[in-house]
């Protein structure tokens, strides 16, 4: 049995990704915590494009880029656990709507982290995240009760960080996106989602993440002073 | 028929053109709606709401949008001609993170660098631009298609390049591949435009200077108007 690693980062949404999947699919792990103020010679060398975690280590060989770890998990393990449906069209579809959410991450991150002053939902970059929001609920969730159907998949695990993650991001920042009377359905996702066993043991501890989202957006804002109006 | 396959394209535009060549690889017969993009039909804004783009297949009806989610599904739906990625998960893994950093770094390089007048900030973005390139260099180096002996994924991922590329050149009156500094990048978009498959079903170059300077118009009409 091929030895597996996976370089993370305990506050980082797919750095849990790939915690997620491996756990789901009952495959043994070894973790490795990065410091990414000072990154090992390991990271460097293991994912020399983007120097960023995850990075999944398989029988010596490394994977990165979280989207790309989970569908090779999903290859190498697919006895147990089986994270995209069979249908090559519904398929299709969760690649696609896990392809919105990280097309749409650099909108999500500025509207959190880079605008310096407070600002309500009149915010054109929050307006913009509420409109995601609610077009994952319409088309991508739907009536369902997880994107993935009645147990959770690899769509539910790319969207893992709205359960949880986001909610940290909107106490940093004072506002309230994801409320069951704005996104009834997505709200009601994310209770159930945190709620499966193997997301429940394997989430940052609250205060720490919300500790360190404070300290990233100081980081943020003090590198970029000019607000956007 | 049921199993129909549609493809709503422009025939100058990159992510069509990938999609085009795996249908072709596979043998799957087509039918190609043209679309002209001024004047989205209603067919092309029901079949993609979301984002109202090319390319757009509809197998049995049913919508597919974004070119490698597309590339997946023919991949996984032809399943019997042409292998496009191999059975082995760490070489898909590979197929699948270039193919994404051809897009995301590659393609975003080239066209903010072209999009941008002459300058310091221009010199940059053609700087950074290479300097993706270079990632592939080493990719491509020893091998004479990304796919081994044959075209694959990430050939057609990265397929615009010998061609698109040379128009983007044009119209951003730059230079980017420059084959001194990437000959193996450089031999294989040589090899790859030589494929009959290929070089039969490319648009000719006027036409892709013609629609990228099109682009850069309309963006640059958007950027007058949104000034205050």
């Amino acid at each position: 049995m091929e030895e597996v690693t996976l370089l993370g980062f305990w506050p980082s949404p797919y750095s849990h990704r790939v915690i997620w999947a491996l756990k789901l699919k009952g495959v043994k792990y070894e973790y490795i915590e990065e410091d990414l103020g000072n990154k090992s010679d390991m990271l460097l060398q293991y994912n020399p494009v983007y120097k960023k975690i995850p990075v999944l280590v398989h029988g010596g060989r490394p994977i990165a880029e979280s989207f790309v770890i989970l569908q090779y998990i999903e290859d190498t393990w697919p006895h147990t656990y089986p994270l995209l449906p069979k249908n090559a069209h519904e398929r299709a579809l969760a690649r696609f709507w896990i392809k919105f959410g990280e097309d749409k991450g650099y909108i999500i991150f500025s509207a959190f982290f880079l605008v310096s002053e407070e600002k309500d939902l009149g915010d054109a970059g929050m307006k913009e995240v509420l409109e995601f929001l609610k077009i994952l609920e319409e088309h991508a969730l739907g009536d369902k009760k997880f994107f993935g159907g009645d147990k959770i998949g690899m769509v539910d695990i790319a969207y893992g960080w709205l359960s949880y993650f986001f909610k940290g991001m909107e106490e940093m920042r004072g506002v309230k996106l994801l409320e069951p009377s704005t996104l009834p359905r997505l709200h009601a996702w994310a209770e159930n989602f945190k709620q499966v066993s193997v997301i429940k043991d394997n989430l940052p501890d609250y205060t720490k993440l919300l500790v360190h989202l404070k300290s990233v957006r100081e980081k943020m804002t003090a590198q970029n002073p000019t607000s956007k109006k | 028929m049921g199993d129909q396959v549609k493809l709503i394209a422009t025939p100058q535009s990159l992510p069509c053109c990938r999609v085009e060549w795996a249908l072709k690889l596979k043998e799957v017969d087509y039918e190609y709606i043209e679309e002209d993009l001024r004047n989205k039909s209603a067919f092309l804004l029901e079949s993609n709401p979301i984002h109202k783009k090319v390319p757009v297949l509809l197998h049995a009806g049913k919508p597919i949008v974004e070119s490698l989610v597309i590339l997946e599904y023919i991949e996984e739906t032809w399943k019997d001609k042409y292998p496009l990625l191999s059975d082995d998960p760490h070489e898909r893994a590979m197929a699948r993170f270039w193919a994404k950093f051809g897009d995301e770094k590659c393609v975003v390089g080239a066209f903010g660098a072209a999009w941008l007048t002459e300058g310091e900030e221009k010199n940059k973005a053609i700087e950074s631009a290479q300097e993706s390139l270079a990632f592939l260099e080493k990719q491509i180096e020893g091998k004479k298609y990304f796919g081994g002996e044959q075209i694959g994924f990430l050939d057609l991922a990265v397929g615009w390049i010998p061609h698109w590329l040379k128009a983007l050149e044009e119209v951003g009156e730059m230079k980017v591949l420059d084959p001194g500094r990437f000959p193996s990048l450089h031999e294989w978009g040589q090899n790859f435009l030589e494929i009959p498959l290929i070089k039969n079903s490319l648009p000719p170059r006027e036409k892709v200077v013609e629609y990228f300077n099109a682009g850069r118009s309309y963006k640059r009409s958007l950027e007058a108007a949104n000034k205050p």
